[in-house]
């Protein structure tokens, strides 16, 4: 598997905006990719695939509003999981 | 009187008072604003856009995007929204219906046009200054003029309006979704706005005083038609972030202290199912309007216990009815579970059967409205050929109800098979058409299942062609590549053959029982989950 950056890049591209005609960097804005359905998809791959719970506090802009800011979330719930 | 006189009035009224602040504390006054519009209809008239022609919008909600609206409306033309997270394919399809004369879009949307959009796309395009730094010249050497919005509101403010256009001339074209699975355009005239501003206001009762706290992109009719009351009372709009982080919504209505909330029941139901709502103190939140579709009475309640201070309004309405059409009062909401409200001023209600004929009180047919706000008809032309509008200029909402002795209306289904997902009206004919599309598939249906959160979820019945094997997971890529996320299905599940009638005709009654049974076809190996 490659980086978490990569696999978000992967399933939100594939997943949930295929039809976006939108490169996805790191940076790019995921507000104006996904719809806020979107968002609870995405909370719901991340709780399967990364194996923690979601809280809903954690649901922010600062945390899900760019790939590179999920990833760090999730690098850090999931070394916290692994403590 | 003109939609853009309610703007003018506004700063007239309250000039320093800011019309609209956005997430990150940008504002602006009405007099700013009003202004604004002045500048960009000028700078619009200068670019040729004659009073009478389209200008589309494809905006995120921001300043940019309210200046522009107002400008458009303010230059006699009319605004023809798109939806910001259309994917090009229905961009393009809107563009070459609506056939505007500019394309006024933003930064981030103007980079997702892609080819296909941009074929379809008018001449002159309206845009940021980073975005004509950009793509300007590749605009250029395509035959497009991208022009700045900050170019038009650098140029004189005109103490007139422009040449006249009348209130009953079109002022938004808001783009639906259509039984035929093409959007359709629901072309609603300045009289027709107004109208319904002033009757739902009749009845809720807003001032200046208040405040709302915008949660819907404003490209739907819930985001204009709010846009339009707060201007008729000088009242501030907040603009939320939006519902993907429905916590940031709380925060915002604790921040700005609103005292009005407006959406349509999937936002309620996040807000009780995922934030602190019922343990966050809203003391100035007072009103609570919610339109398009029911919340169970179980959730009203529970509602209503979170938020003790705020009166719970309903309407129900359409589009095509700019949109309200009647109104349910807070000492009703709880006293007639289940009803929609009375007949706002102006409107009457008849429940018809299918030959037109009144049916009595407590019969179930169909809901025909007769209002000031009834659309001009579609861009399409096609109101009065698909039965929508009838020769007595009636609307045939498509929507099944009783109206009761008291007038009281209880909806009881549809005419049509279209389902209400997280707020969004969906016809499975659109769905289907993409679905049948995809490589493998013999047919398909789709359906809304009953969902506490989005009211109802999208989910299909798809046959297969024998020895075909896409997967749920590549019929929802395959989707995707035509349908925005909220009109893909969230689930797919493969049956044998589809319940039809002798004609051949889906029945479409069955299908929650398919759906929901065992006795489905085996799903193609290595099907990864929807």
């Amino acid at each position: 598997m490659g980086s978490i950056e990569e696999t978000l890049a992967a399933y939100i591209g594939k997943e949930l905006a295929a039809g976006q005609a939108v490169e996805l960097t790191p940076d790019t804005s995921l507000i104006g990719v996904l719809d806020s359905t979107g968002v609870v998809e995405l909370t719901v791959w991340i709780e399967s695939t990364f194996g923690f719970s979601v809280e809903i506090d954690d649901i922010t802009p600062e945390n899900f509003g760019t790939i590179r800011n999920l990833s760090d979330w999730i690098r850090k719930n999931t070394g916290k999981a692994a403590e | 009187m003109l939609l853009p006189d309610l703007l003018t009035e506004a700063a007239r009224r309250f000039p320093d008072k800011d019309a609209a602040v956005f997430p990150g504390g940008e504002a602006i006054s009405f007099a700013a604003l009003d202004r604004a519009s002045r500048q960009v209809a000028a700078g619009l008239r200068g670019l040729g856009v004659r009073p009478g022609q389209r200008v589309a919008i494809l905006y995120e909600n921001s300043l940019a995007a309210l200046t522009t609206f107002w400008g458009v409306l303010r230059a006699g033309a009319a605004s023809v929204d798109i939806p910001s997270l259309s994917g090009p394919a229905t961009i393009a399809g809107i563009l070459e219906e609506a056939r505007p004369a500019a394309l006024a879009v933003h930064p981030r949307q103007l980079a997702k046009l892609g080819e296909v959009g941009l074929r379809a796309a008018p001449e002159i395009l309206l845009s940021t200054a980073d975005a004509v730094a950009a793509h300007g010249q590749a605009q250029a050497s395509a035959g497009r003029r991208l022009v700045a919005l900050e170019e038009l509101l650098a140029g004189e403010t005109p103490d007139a309006d422009g040449p006249e256009v009348t209130s009953s001339d079109v002022a938004l074209v808001i783009y639906t979704s259509g039984t035929t699975g093409r959007p359709k355009g629901v072309m609603l005239t300045h009289d027709n706005l107004q109208a319904n501003v002033r009757a739902f206001n009749s009845r809720i009762q807003l001032t200046a005083d208040d405040s709302l706290l915008v949660v819907v992109p404003l490209h739907f009719i819930h985001g204009r038609i709010q846009l339009l009351t707060f201007a008729m009372l000088g009242a501030t709009l907040f603009f939320s972030g939006g519902f993907h982080f429905p916590k940031v919504v709380l925060d915002e209505l604790v921040r700005h202290g609103v005292t009005v909330l407006s959406g349509v029941p999937y936002h309620f139901a996040t807000l009780m199912a995922q934030t602190k709502l019922k343990s966050t103190p809203l003391p100035r939140l007072r009103h609570i309007s919610i339109t398009g579709g029911a919340l169970s009475p179980a959730a009203l309640r529970e509602l209503q216990d979170a938020v003790p201070n705020a009166r719970i309004h309903i309407n129900y309405g359409q589009t095509e009815s700019s949109p309200r059409l009647t109104y349910l009062g807070p000492t009703e909401v709880f006293e007639r579970v289940g009803s929609c409200g009375r007949a706002l001023p102006g409107v009457t209600l008849e429940i018809l059967d299918e030959d037109a004929r009144p049916l009595p009180a407590g019969e179930v047919g169909e809901v025909v409205a007769t209002s000031p706000g009834i659309m001009r008809g579609y861009v399409s032309g096609d109101e009065r050929t698909s039965g929508r509008i009838d020769a007595q200029g009636r609307l045939w909402t498509g929507d099944l109800g009783r109206l009761d002795a008291d007038g009281f209306l209880y909806l009881a289904g549809r005419r049509s098979a279209m389902i209400k997902h997280a707020g969004e009206r969906i016809f499975p004919g659109e769905v289907e058409e993409v679905l049948d599309l995809c490589p493998g598939v013999a047919e398909s249906a789709v359906l809304g299942v009953p969902d506490p959160v989005l009211g109802e979820r999208l989910v299909a019945c798809v046959v297969l062609k024998p020895g075909a094997g896409p997967s749920a997971g590549d019929i929802r890529q395959h989707c995707l590549k035509s349908l925005p996320l909220v009109r893909t299905p969230r689930e797919v599940r493969f049956v044998a053959t589809l319940p039809k009638t002798a004609s051949g005709k889906v029945m479409r009654a069955e299908l929650p029982q398919l759906f929901s049974s065992a006795a489905a076809a085996p799903a193609p190996a290595a099907e990864p989950s929807a």
